[in-house]
């Protein structure tokens, strides 16, 4: 094992973990510490049914999008949508649960396979194609343009660099089929006797992205899906719910 | 109409520029009367000083630091801003606007600001950052439509309001705003109407609503000798009326429009000289005064026993009387209505009985923006409006309820220099209101009413702006007759002559009609000319 590669797959996995946890408490703790004097910012629901649909209908479809700026819609929902598919298709190197729960309602490993293949690889196109969209709308849209400093335009390229390795360890390369020899690995990092991982380059370049994303995500507006809990669109709601007759 | 004229050139062709007008700033003896505690310091003190301030602000204010931290910059909310509209100026776009905080915020305050400073967009506190926010936290009008298109709901009002306090702790502030707090604490209301005007301007309504309508209204008080100039705020009365100290001096229609609803319903109600504002300028730049302000009129109620206080039209007033006064102020040992809310009671109960074919004008209607997203106060109005006029037309649905535009002068906005900004912003709304073809724009809210009514002479439309209950007023039906009735009745028909033209007629109403053709002054104001004999 290189020195690099260990680095990446057995020394920056404890860092990012550390960060990545340490950061969101410290920013959950950081809003949670600070006392809200008045929720000024409400807008008043009709009921209580209303209001619980109207927050799921928000955080699945975006709709504030569809009807504001249908523009980024176009780019920003499915590129959540691919990322939530992506984030449950690598939760199977974590843990055998969503293997399970296929089993029980009636896949066979096969099954699983081809699912995980057309749907990441679906997952895995149209994530790419947002993002190029995404980043194609910065720099285009003068409006966009005018808000936008260099990270914005960073993560957004990051995130395209991981997509990209991905995709082609999907579709050209292949530590991926062998779920079981990656499953070893992660676990072997969890119960602190870390072992190399399957050898690819692309995978170690995979890894490292990921990991500085994971460590930025605290710190930067990668941060808002948590955020989004604290402002006006849902959290107020949530304290008014209370009082809705 | 006139802006179909090819030969007159149309305002609403004038492409988009930046604006360059800026607030007066309020001289240091305006600071006095604040209840926020400011601190008079030199301008190279200043940035230090304000960061202090905003350091103190994040710890109290969670919305703010969320709002710091989640912004995405999508740009969502770009095209959602009238002042953006209006100027093209990049930094009126909100997510841009709280960038002016944002940068101070990453580069002072934040680990990924003080790691990456310029990459992230973090910028040092200096006086030119100060210059910034003074020039465009005052041209944001804390009207909130970006926030309703902000997938996260960002306020940027919030961001507004916290920027103008901490400004204003180290003695920035413009000359309006704080002159208007200054008046509401020392006077009583923002136009600083003092107590014999505030109740010979009662009697001038009343006098009014006589000589037009032949009705004759009860004084909202009472008087130890019926010779007393000044009269009281009647101790055990039922409800207490608090309209926006503007209805009393030029919406003089909007406050007869309530005095008359109230008389046909024949409430017990009185009004105050004590809580004669419903507005309340603190809720656009510090709590402490938004705090104090609200305070005036809780206290006031309580020293009367009402069982209830009705606010008059005026739209942050609702907001910030509704929605913060139980929690800041304390108990309450009265309820809580809005004028629209009571009408519509009175007229689903036939309280009152309204006569449409009165209003046959193709009207409209205005949501202010703290009724639309403040306070979630939209259908009472529709109602009632529906109920009183003939033609009432909604306009574009993007444009109106929680999508309404700002009128361009709320938010603490309303200041002559910035006429300018003021017109430019007001561009959205007046283009709805040219789309629907609308003759009475029913704006009920005081600072919407004197914005507007600017906007449609620049903008060139024949629109007469007013509030709902101007139309209320109009269309209502008084069944009871007193004998003092009987009188005004018979002057009304003295010869009258017009003091314009010296042309006589036989009797009032002649003149009114000749005054609002030949001189477009309308009937309800035709006493200014028409003088009987």
């Amino acid at each position: 094992m290189s020195i690099i590669s260990f680095f990446i797959t057995n020394l920056l996995p404890y860092i990012t973990i550390v960060i990545f946890i340490g950061g969101l408490i410290y920013r959950i703790q950081g809003w949670i510490n600070t006392p809200l004097p008045m929720p000024l910012s409400v807008t008043y629901p009709k009921s209580r049914i209303d209001q619980i649909i109207k927050i799921l209908r928000e955080i699945l479809l975006f709709p504030s999008l569809i009807k504001n700026d249908r523009n980024l819609w176009i780019g920003a929902w499915p590129f959540h949508a691919a990322l939530a598919i992506i984030i449950l298709g690598h939760s199977r190197l974590f843990t055998t649960i969503p293997d399970k729960i296929l089993f029980t309602i009636g896949f066979t490993p096969t099954g699983i396979k081809a699912l995980s293949t057309i749907l990441g690889g679906i997952a895995g196109i149209v994530i790419m194609f947002s993002l190029i969209y995404l980043l194609a709308r910065r720099f285009t849209e003068i409006t966009v343009r005018n808000m936008s400093n260099p990270m914005d335009y960073l993560i957004l390229i990051w995130l395209l660099g991981i997509v990209i390795a991905g995709n082609y360890m999907h579709f050209y390369n292949a530590p991926y089929t062998d779920i079981a020899e990656m499953r070893t690995y992660l676990k072997s990092i969890f119960i602190l006797e870390p072992i190399a991982p399957p050898g690819s380059t692309v995978l170690l370049i995979h890894m490292f992205l990921v990991q500085i994303l994971l460590i930025s995500l605290p710190f930067t507006k990668l941060i808002h899906p948590i955020g989004i809990f604290f402002t006006q669109g849902i959290k107020n709601s949530l304290v008014l719910l209370r009082n809705v007759k | 109409m006139k802006n179909d004229d090819p030969n007159e050139n149309n305002p609403f062709k004038i492409s988009p520029s930046p604006s360059t007008s800026t607030p007066f700033p309020s001289p240091p003896e305006f600071f006095k009367e604040l209840k926020l505690k400011t601190e008079m310091v030199s301008d190279a003190e200043k940035p230090n000083k304000a960061l202090e301030a905003m350091e103190e602000i994040l710890n109290e204010r969670q919305s703010i630091r969320v709002y710091m931290d989640t912004c995405t910059k999508c740009g969502a909310c770009a095209e959602s801003c009238h002042y953006y509209l209006g100027t093209n100026d990049p930094n009126n776009m909100p997510a841009h606007r709280v960038d002016l905080f944002r940068k101070v915020y990453k580069k002072h305050f934040s680990i990924e600001g003080k790691l990456l400073g310029p990459l992230v967009g973090a910028e040092k506190m200096d006086s030119s950052v100060l210059e910034e926010w003074y020039k465009y936290f005052y041209s944001c009008s804390e009207c909130r439509r970006c926030s309703i298109f902000c997938p996260f709901g960002i306020d940027t009002a919030e961001v507004t309001m916290a920027a103008r306090e901490i400004m204003l702790r180290v003695g920035i502030g413009t000359k309006y705003a704080n002159e208007i707090i200054s008046k509401v604490h020392k006077i009583g209301n923002n136009l600083g109407i003092p107590e014999l005007a505030f109740w010979s301007n009662l009697e001038f309504c009343i006098e009014e609503i006589r000589d037009t309508m032949g009705v004759s209204v009860n004084l909202p008080g009472t008087k130890k000798n019926p010779t007393d100039e000044i009269a009281q705020a009647k101790i055990g009365a039922e409800i207490l009326y608090v309209p926006p100290s503007a209805d009393l001096f030029v919406n003089i229609d909007t406050q007869i429009g309530a005095m008359l609803i109230f008389h046909a319903a024949g409430a017990d109600y009185t009004m105050s000289h004590s809580a004669s504002e419903a507005a309340n300028f603190g809720l656009f730049q510090d709590y402490a005064d938004l705090k104090a302000i609200n305070k005036r009129i809780v206290d006031e109620a309580h020293r009367l026993g009402v069982k209830k206080v009705i606010f008059g039209e005026c739209g942050h007033a609702w907001r910030a009387f509704k929605n913060i006064t139980e929690k800041w102020n304390g108990q309450l040992n009265f309820e809580i209505e809005h004028i629209f809310q009571y009408t519509e009671r009175l007229i689903q109960l036939g309280k009152i009985s309204l006569d449409k074919t009165q209003i046959t004008q193709l009207v409209t209607l205005h949501d202010p923006c703290n009724y639309a997203r403040g306070s979630g106060l939209l259908d009472p109005q529709r109602y009632i409006l529906n109920q009183t006029a003939t033609n009432f037309i909604e306009m574009d649905p993007k444009k109106t309820r929680e999508n309404t535009f700002c009128c361009g002068g709320g938010g603490g906005m309303l200041m002559d220099e910035l006429m300018d900004l003021r017109m430019k912003g007001a561009k959205p709304r007046a283009e709805a209101v040219r789309d629907v073809n609308a003759e009475y724009l029913a704006a009920p809210c005081a600072i919407c009413k004197a914005q507007l009514r600017l906007a449609m002479d620049h903008y060139k439309l024949n629109t007469e702006v007013g509030g709902v209950l101007d139309l209320v007023g109009k269309a209502i039906k008084i069944t009871k007759m007193d004998a003092s009735n009987d009188i005004s009745s018979k002057e009304s028909k003295k010869k009258t002559k017009c003091s314009l033209c010296e042309k006589e007629f036989q009797s009032y109403d002649e003149c009114a009609n000749h005054t609002e053709k030949s001189h477009e002054i309308s009937k309800n104001q035709a006493d200014m000319c028409c003088e009987p004999q």
